[in-house]
């Protein structure tokens, strides 16, 4: 049997199987972070970061996203959500979304009209070294 | 320096990717700040919105959250959607989403079903934030 690394919470036996117990337990890999940092006034656009890691990896992005005021004016959040949204207006809809590549990830923002919004969208991202 | 490094089963952890490693001390790790839970009944249409104050400072954390109707024991990981219009997206009558300000994560949940529901939601909060 291989030797196990195991770090225990306060309290906690390191003979538990409980896997919440462990602060770090030699069996399940840790999220490793590679690359992290921030984006500004993304505007029906894409940013591209490059990590090239050679294989596409497991990515975190939050941003703000775009609604409607319910009369077609975007309305930019104060707030940062999973960059996976698509929100429907009257007559535009907007999005948000990453698409992870071997060497880089495209974060996108854009609409169906083309049009832009004022302050554009703000956010953060991190890519980790663990593979999809 | 000192390096510690763990490498997953049938590697060589002084060669390896550093994908296929368990930990490595020069690498940052996602660190849970805050793990936590709730379980709400939701009536038809309604929304209930669970504040989690992280105690950051002024950044915004990175944050997860799964979902379930406790009917199921089918867990989703929560999905950024506002308005009903797109509840199809995620093949569920619930709609989470969780955001952040400087201040607070939030975790909104809708209930889309046409009768009462019970959700359970699971969250964490990282220190790891910009």
């Amino acid at each position: 049997m291989p030797n196990k690394f195991l770090i225990t919470k306060a309290g906690k036996s390191v003979k538990s199987n409980i896997l919440d117990d462990f602060y770090l337990h030699s069996d399940y890999p840790l999220l490793k972070v590679h690359s992290s940092g921030t984006f500004t006034t993304l505007n029906d656009g894409t940013k591209t970061i490059t990590h090239n890691l050679g294989y596409r990896p497991f990515v975190l992005v939050f941003s703000q996203f775009v609604n409607t005021d319910g009369f077609g004016v975007a309305v930019l959040s104060n707030e940062y959500y999973q960059h996976d949204w698509n929100i429907d207006g009257a007559t535009v809809t907007f999005f948000g979304y990453t698409k992870i590549y071997a060497n880089k990830i495209d974060i996108v923002t854009g609409n169906t009209d083309v049009t832009t919004w004022a302050g554009g969208t703000d956010g953060i991202y991190y890519i980790f070294k663990d593979e999809l | 320096m000192n390096v510690f490094k763990i490498a997953k089963a049938g590697f060589d952890a002084l060669t390896a990717d550093p994908k296929d490693l368990i930990f490595d001390s020069t690498l940052n790790h996602l660190k849970n700040k805050i793990a936590g839970s709730f379980t709400q009944t939701l009536a038809a249409g309604a929304t209930y919105t669970e504040t989690v104050a992280h105690g950051l400072g002024s950044v915004h954390p990175l944050c997860m959250a799964y979902f379930r109707d406790t009917s199921t024991s089918n867990w989703l990981i929560a999905l950024t959607e506002f308005g009903v219009n797109f509840s199809d997206r995620k093949s569920t009558e619930f709609s989470v989403e969780i955001y952040t300000d400087t201040t607070n994560v939030y975790i909104k949940a809708k209930n889309n079903y046409a009768s009462s529901k019970t959700i359970e939601v699971q969250y964490e909060i990282f220190y790891e934030n910009a």
